[in-house]
């Protein structure tokens, strides 16, 4: 088993990127980002994020959760506090095979550090691999500690906080 | 590497070990209720993936001079006929011992650019659609789209494209 959210990632890549998505919590949207879950096994996932074009996240933590993020597409400012947060726009070129010169690139965001994305006319695709150290994993824009998005995301957060507190009532 | 048609387009990605290599150009289009990004590119031929909001449905609609195929990922969504006539999935709504959804995989017949239509459910969906594109470069289905738009946001996505 995984030590660590990048041996997940490393192991995740290392056999063929499998593409199972669950049955069980597999679609989440905010205001202006929608995430599939493409793989979830014991404490450890992978989601796929889709974002809108001129979108951000204010600064947010995911309680509990180890991530590490995978650049696909687009154009995405991932911010980490108190970190070096190079401007990325100097590397918003495509590569000879057609893709983008950072498809592939990652960072890592540690349980508890404060993190924030803003999306250029592009949009963006990112992938996030996550290890949930206490709790079953569903999708980190639901495990959220900071500003919501926006209304949409703000609803959300709420409906899911009154199910909590209806379980355990149960 | 060449392909007569999108059933062997599908067929190679797949077997391929499915290739993730998201295009610079025009990867990532949304609309009011789907977020799409292209995983695969090559010549007249892509492979993208959608992710569906809950509880939503597309007007009928065609992609004039598009052959696709759908692949079921996840959720609850099913895809109608010309004349909004869906299937009923509530059959196969339930997993596998290994987690997925039973129908992850399975694949809808093929279209040559006939009408259609999407619905998703209350946990939403994603799929992906293999793509040939007869006369035009690819893009995205959801730009390429005769019938009423889904909305406000995927009428500004079409107008910002051709800007």
């Amino acid at each position: 088993m995984h030590k660590t959210v990048e041996q997940f990632r490393d192991w995740y890549f290392k056999n063929g990127a499998p593409l199972r998505p669950p049955f069980h919590d597999p679609v989440f949207y905010t205001d202006n980002a929608m995430s599939l879950c493409l793989f979830r096994e014991g404490q450890y996932q992978v989601e796929l994020y889709i974002t809108e074009p001129n979108s951000t996240s204010p600064p947010h933590t995911h309680p509990g959760v180890d991530s590490c993020f995978v650049y696909l597409a687009g154009n995405i400012q991932f911010n980490l506090e108190d970190r070096d947060n190079p401007d990325v726009s100097q590397w918003q070129t495509e590569k000879a095979d057609g893709t983008h010169a950072l498809f592939g690139k990652t960072v890592s965001s540690p349980d508890g550090i404060p993190h924030w994305l803003l999306i250029g006319k592009e949009g963006g695709a990112f992938l996030s691999f996550e290890y949930w150290k206490d709790k079953a994993p569903v999708s980190v824009t639901m495990n959220w500690e900071g500003e919501p998005v926006g209304q949409v995301h703000s609803k959300i957060l709420e409906q899911n906080l009154n199910d909590h507190i209806s379980e355990r009532a149960a | 590497m060449t392909f007569a048609s999108v059933d062997q387009f599908k067929n190679w990605w797949l077997k391929a070990g499915r290739p993730m290599k998201p295009p610079f150009k025009n990867c990532i289009h949304t609309t009011d209720i789907a977020y799409a990004m292209c995983l695969y590119r090559k010549d007249q031929f892509q492979v993208e993936l959608y992710i569906c909001k809950p509880n939503t449905e597309s007007p009928v609609h065609s992609h004039p001079n598009v052959d696709s195929i759908s692949m079921y990922l996840t959720g609850d969504l099913s895809f109608s006929d010309e004349n909004g006539n869906y299937k009923d999935l509530s059959a196969y709504q339930w997993p596998k011992e290994n987690g997925a959804h039973m129908l992850l995989g399975k694949t809808a017949d093929k279209n040559n650019g006939k009408p259609h239509a999407l619905r998703t459910g209350s946990t939403g969906g994603s799929f992906l659609i293999f793509e040939r594109w007869l006369k035009d470069n690819p893009s995205s289905v959801t730009l390429h789209w005769e019938g009423d738009l889904v909305g406000k946001k995927h009428a500004q996505t079409i107008k910002e494209y051709h800007a």
